[in-house]
């Protein structure tokens, strides 16, 4: 068994024991989908309605992603597990790949209640429409864990990591939600034109981002 | 095999265990360690010695990799922790009072979970074995979570172990341990000397540090002031001047 394999099977069996992580993001982004359904009623109006919907979505993916990576984060900082982890005669580049994978499959299942919510709000036909939201979802996400596991390991050396977390993460995944929110207001329009340059520009964001925390993951986690 | 080897075998001389060479580390601005040069021969047990902030974890950690020195050359049997630091991870075990396991697995999913890592093929039997000889045997389903300090310590002296490496770094692995467990952590530290292995052990208890220790150094601010065969009675007497007086002389 690959060393990424094996941090991703270790970290979703912690999961199944604490139940903190993924729960935790799903709670949040129902509660943002709940409070923004009822603070932005639809109004009927399509062209108002898709403008507001895609903010939405992406708020409660952000704020749920984020609270993710600070659990995610714990399970490593509990008893000093991460410098166990760090011992391993491994490519210390592997245990960035393992931990982006278990932040990004976790988020995913999150992700999967927060769609369910968003199609279920916005009252959209299970057609197409669905898979390219759900396409843009998960791009989206993986470039918010690549990002995001890079950045709690930073944070996790400063005192008030839950707060530099967001502080550093938001800023930096700006440009790709930025992205996701015009490429999910398209879908929802139906409008191709420009769907696929904002594809690719998370795409590219996913890419830029998994190179460079991979080159500097070593430097990151070392004293 | 790292080429550092063939040199050595080449020239027939025996490669150090541990071989550091003028190590410094800085933090900001605080020296840690400031020139630090040791050679521990393979197969010796080494004592180090020092107060409180005197650079022994420092010291440690710079030896298993987990910080990079600010300069000088630090070699696990004549792998460069900075240059082959996957080969040199290979050759060491490092064990603290902080345990590195996860408290939410059991002792016996932590060893397969750490076995994988290390890329071990152990077979299930050997790891519940090895649970069994640290004194685990009745404990090695349930979640770490539960273990008291005594048994934390022997899930990590497993981890240590369970690669079986060349060199133990123990950085106070006493701390909050009962008197059998200590039993056990010494007697596994004698087999591991007996076998071949090298012993690093940081410890502030002059009693603990000399029990097997064929050398002992003492280190203060980050340079070692003295070094001596842990036999010498001059190495208790510098220690005991070093605790009052601050100095090995």
């Amino acid at each position: 068994m690959s060393p990424i394999a094996a941090l991703v099977l270790k970290d979703f069996a912690v999961e199944l024991r604490r139940k903190e992580t993924v729960i935790s993001m799903i709670m949040f982004g129902l509660l943002v989908m709940v409070i923004f359904s009822f603070a932005f009623e639809p109004t009927g109006n399509d062209q108002i309605d898709n403008l507001v919907a895609p903010g939405v979505l992406w708020v409660a993916l952000t704020f749920a992603g984020m609270i993710g990576l600070n659990r995610s984060l714990a399970i490593d900082l509990d008893n000093d597990a991460l410098q166990g982890l760090l011992l391993a005669p491994i490519d210390r580049s592997s245990l960035y790949v393992g931990k982006v994978m278990s932040n990004f499959l976790f988020m995913l299942l999150s992700d999967v209640v927060v769609l369910a919510l968003f199609v279920i709000f916005n009252n959209l036909q299970i057609d197409s429409t669905i898979f390219w939201v759900a396409l843009v979802t998960v791009l989206g996400t993986f470039g918010f864990a690549v990002v995001g596991t890079i950045l709690s390991m930073i944070s996790s050396s400063t005192r008030m990591r839950e707060v530099m977390l967001p502080v550093m993460q938001i800023p930096l995944t700006l440009p790709m939600i930025i992205s996701a929110v015009g490429a999910t207001a398209l879908v929802l329009d139906g409008d191709d034109e420009g769907l696929s340059l904002f594809i690719s520009l998370v795409i590219a964001f996913d890419i830029i981002y998994l190179v460079i925390s991979y080159l500097v993951f070593e430097y990151v986690v070392e004293e | 095999m790292g080429q550092e080897h063939e040199e050595h075998k080449d020239h027939m001389t025996p490669v150090p265990a541990l071989e550091a060479d003028g190590i410094t580390k800085t933090y900001g601005r605080f020296p840690a360690l400031r020139g630090l040069t040791m050679e521990v021969p393979a197969g010796s047990f080494l004592t180090l010695f020092g107060k409180n902030g005197a650079g022994k974890t420092t010291f440690l950690k710079v030896a298993s990799t987990l910080a990079r020195p600010t300069s000088g050359r630090l070699k696990i049997n004549g792998f460069d922790v900075t240059d082959q630091p996957e080969a040199a991870r290979r050759q060491i075990g490092l064990l603290s009072h902080n345990t590195y396991i996860y408290r939410d697995l059991s002792a016996l999913e932590n060893l397969r979970f750490f076995g994988r890592l290390y890329g071990l093929d152990s077979r299930e039997t050997d790891l519940r074995q090895l649970l069994e000889r640290v004194g685990l045997g009745h404990r090695m389903n349930d979640a770490v979570r539960t273990f008291s300090r005594g048994l934390l310590q022997r899930a990590g002296l497993a981890r240590t172990m369970l690669h079986k490496p060349a060199v133990l770094l123990l950085d106070e692995p006493y701390t909050g341990l009962d008197a059998q467990a200590v039993e056990t952590l010494n007697a596994m530290l004698d087999e591991a000397v007996a076998e071949g292995r090298t012993v690093v052990l940081t410890t502030h208890d002059l009693e603990t540090g000399l029990r097997a220790a064929t050398r002992v150094d003492i280190i203060d601010r980050g340079r070692i002031v003295y070094s001596g065969a842990a036999n010498d009675p001059e190495t208790r007497a510098s220690y005991a001047r070093y605790i009052r007086q601050g100095a090995t002389r």
